[in-house]
Order: structure tokens, then C-alpha cells, then sequence
């Protein structure tokens, strides 16, 4: 695939990445294990911005992805454009808002201890480290998405889930973790 | 003038692009001599372009004598995109000119301008309003990690990011890809079943078929 047909031509995951995350972080009570990384709590908060087209949802509040406008949105068709979110690792916690098209990371506020009149390479060091902590987390779910997004049983069944989830309804997480599990189970077994 | 938010201090917002290419084994010995040649050059008032970038101190973008110990932390290429630009306010320029224009017509006792004409009294006099002022400055932290080859650029502009790929090619002979939903997922090594998914994707959709059609 070209170069431009790669970057303007799937531009779309990246939306369809932010609402995974969010059934995800709904299905498993914000308790997320991305393969191949530390375990992590997520949740979208504070903002969500929800498209089709030009048609556009913009929602505030403690935790908008949970309001019956932000369902009603995702039941239009719409899927986020942008999310605020917040990860915890361990006892570090990220805020951010996530571009969906592009995966750009914006507003971030890192758990820095030192602070800004200590060391300047060492400031920046800690700042760089934390950063990659984060998108260690954030490419392994996106890594985890694409897998599942390219298999089978997206279309069968993780599309009917969450089609389910999205319309008020209360969704098998049985079946969806047992259905994650077999695709990315396999993928890591044929990486070993 | 130091950068309030990115690599160093703040809250971070940035673009992220994969280094690719014949990346040199040792960057920080093989390539200061080419960022150097890059730095960034001041603006002169007569120049014809309207701005000018080039690279600077991550730390202080009014210092473009770049060395090892201002560029490379450890395994990270620090770098400052500075960018300069002649902001000359257009009530300002119309102003002056219309001024220059009228005493240009009153000299050579002339009724208009010819287009030629009007053409270099608004280069005089952008040059002459330049000399006035000092360009806008700009500065965008840059990082690239060498132990990884991800770059993060800080900064979500398309124009910014245009304005880096050409610099930073010429500087260090090597690709930029912008990390996109597309590039990241290509880079994970999808194996031939999964290629052939990726390639015939559909964008999908939580609307109910019944709802779209009322």
C-alpha cells in the first residue's frame, strides 16, 4: 500500500481504535492488560468529541462516555474524533486527549517527581521515560485493537458486541473477553 | 525566549514520525557537522522570502551555535525548529504604501501606477517596514530517540510538520514517516492473512441498519 493511501486511507481505525478502548475500559471495569505490557486502568473523561461526517457531538462532564448523549451519538454512527483520557500505571497516572486520526497525544500531563529548577538533563530525562511508559501501554492496546480489528470474528462477533453495548443493551463480556482472548491467545502463541 | 511547553517543561503536545532510511550507526559522531550547516541563519530585510527556519538549542532558540553538548542527551537528538517569520500587520503595510504611492505619483506628476511599478514600491517599502521591525520567532522542540528511531515533534501542525520533513532530510539524509492509525498498524508485522485484511478494510459502523434507514 502507499505511503498516502496508508496514512489518508485508514485514517478511520484511529476513530474505531478510541471507541475499542472505550468498550473495552466499560467491559472490563477500566482494568486493561495489553499484551506484552504492564496492566493498566484506563477510562475516557472530562471530553468526547463524536463524528459522521460533519455532523458532530461535542460532550463535557465527568465522565461524558457514560451519558445516554454519547451512546445516542455512537447509535447515529458517529464514532470519536477526540477523547480525553486517563491512564493509571501502577501509581502513576497520565491525563491527555487523544487525536483519533492521526494518534497524536495532546495536553499530557506527565507524573513527574522532580521538579523544574532541578537538573535540566535530568528533569528531561524523567519526562522521556515517562513518556515512553505511556506509549508502551498506549501501542500495546493499539497493537491488541489491530489484531482483533483483523480477524474473523471482528465482524461476527466483536462488531455485534459492541453494536449491543452501544445501544443500551448489556453485552455477553464473557463472550467478547473469550473471543479477545482466542485471537490474541493464538497471536501469542505463534509469536513464541 | 524559551519554549513554555514540550520536551522540557509543561504539558506535551506533539506529532509522532518513524525514522527510516540509512539511519548512521553513530549519529551523534557522523552528523553535528550537517546540523551545524543547518542552524538557523537570521533574516535579512532584503530577503525575498517572507521566512526562514533552521535548527537551534532546544533549551534557547536565540542560540544557533550548536554543539555535541547542546544536541545530543544520551541516546536523544535534541533539537530546537526554529522559525522566523516578517509579520508585517497589512493595516500597516497598506498604509505606507498608499503614502509611497502618492508621493511617487506627485514626483513624476503621473495620475497611476503602472502594475511593474506598484510592484517594486511594495518590495521598497516591505523592505523599508522590515527594517523597523524584528521577525516573529517561533521555536518547536524536536526529539529524536535514537535507541527506538521514533521521533516526537512538538507540535500538531501540518505546516510545522512539512517545514520538519524538508529540514530534517536535508540534515540528516533519512526518512520521516508520520505516525497515522495506518503506519502504526503496518509496523506491526501483520502476518498474510492479516496483510490481505488490512488492505480491503471497511470503516465500520454501531448504527443499527433499521436506524439508518428511518
Amino acid at each position: 500500500m502507499e505511503l498516502l493511501d496508508l496514512i489518508e486511507g485508514r485514517r478511520f481505525m484511529g476513530r474505531e481504535f478510541v471507541v475499542w478502548l472505550w468498550f473495552e475500559s466499560e467491559m472490563q471495569e477500566t482494568n486493561l492488560e495489553p499484551t506484552g505490557a504492564d496492566p493498566v486502568s484506563m477510562w475516557l473523561e472530562a471530553q468526547i468529541t463524536l463524528v459522521l461526517e460533519k455532523e458532530e457531538s461535542r460532550l463535557k462532564g465527568a465522565i461524558p462516555a457514560s451519558s445516554p448523549e454519547a451512546k445516542e451519538a455512537l447509535r447515529q454512527g458517529k464514532l470519536p474524533k477526540e477523547a480525553k483520557m486517563r491512564l493509571v500505571r501502577g501509581d502513576r497516572e497520565f491525563v491527555w486527549t487523544l487525536k483519533a486520526d492521526s494518534l497524536g497525544l495532546s495536553g499530557l500531563k506527565l507524573p513527574t517527581q522532580l521538579k523544574k529548577n532541578d537538573e535540566k538533563h535530568e528533569v528531561f530525562y524523567e519526562r522521556m521515560m515517562l513518556l515512553e511508559d505511556l506509549e508502551t501501554s498506549l501501542s500495546a492496546l493499539y497493537a491488541d485493537f489491530v489484531r482483533l480489528r483483523l480477524a474473523d470474528p471482528w465482524d461476527d462477533e466483536v462488531v455485534p458486541l459492541m453494536t449491543s453495548w452501544a445501544h443500551g443493551e448489556k453485552p455477553d463480556a464473557g463472550a467478547y473477553l473469550a473471543t479477545k482472548r482466542a485471537v490474541l491467545g493464538e497471536k501469542r502463541k505463534r509469536k513464541r | 525566549m524559551g519554549a513554555t511547553l514540550g520536551a522540557l517543561r509543561g504539558s506535551l503536545t506533539f506529532s509522532r514520525f518513524y525514522v527510516t532510511g540509512d539511519i548512521p550507526d553513530d549519529v551523534p559522531g557522523t552528523t553535528l557537522k550537517r546540523i551545524r550547516a543547518n542552524a538557523f541563519q537570521p533574516l535579512s530585510p532584503d530577503d525575498e522570502k517572507n521566512e526562514g527556519a533552521g535548527w537551534a538549542n532546544i533549551d534557547d532558540p536565540f542560540d544557533t551555535d550548536l554543539d555535541h553538548e547542546k544536541v545530543f542527551y544520551n541516546e536523544y537528538v535534541c533539537l530546537g525548529l526554529r522559525l522566523d517569520r516578517w509579520a508585517i500587520p497589512s493595516s500597516l503595510l497598506k498604509q505606507h504604501l498608499r503614502e509611497a504611492e502618492q508621493a511617487l505619483l506627485a514626483k513624476k506628476g503621473l495620475e497611476r501606477l503602472g502594475r511593474q511599478a506598484k510592484a517594486d514600491l511594495k518590495t521598497m517599502v516591505v523592505r523599508k517596514l522590515r527594517r523597523q521591525l524584528v521577525p516573529s520567532l517561533k521555536s518547536y522542540d524536536v526529539v529524536w530517540n535514537l535507541r527506538t528511531n521514533v521521533l516526537h515533534l512538538y507540535s500538531q501542525s501540518e505546516r510545522i510538520a512539512t517545514l520538519l520533513d524538508d529540514l530534517f532530510k536535508r540534515t540528516f539524509k533519512v526518512d520521516l514517516v508520520p505516525e497515522s492509525p495506518g503506519t502504526a498498524a503496518d509496523r506491526l508485522g501483520l502476518d498474510a492473512k492479516e496483510a490481505r485484511a488490512f488492505a480491503g478494510l471497511e470503516p465500520m459502523t454501531l448504527a443499527r441498519l433499521e436506524e439508518e434507514a428511518r
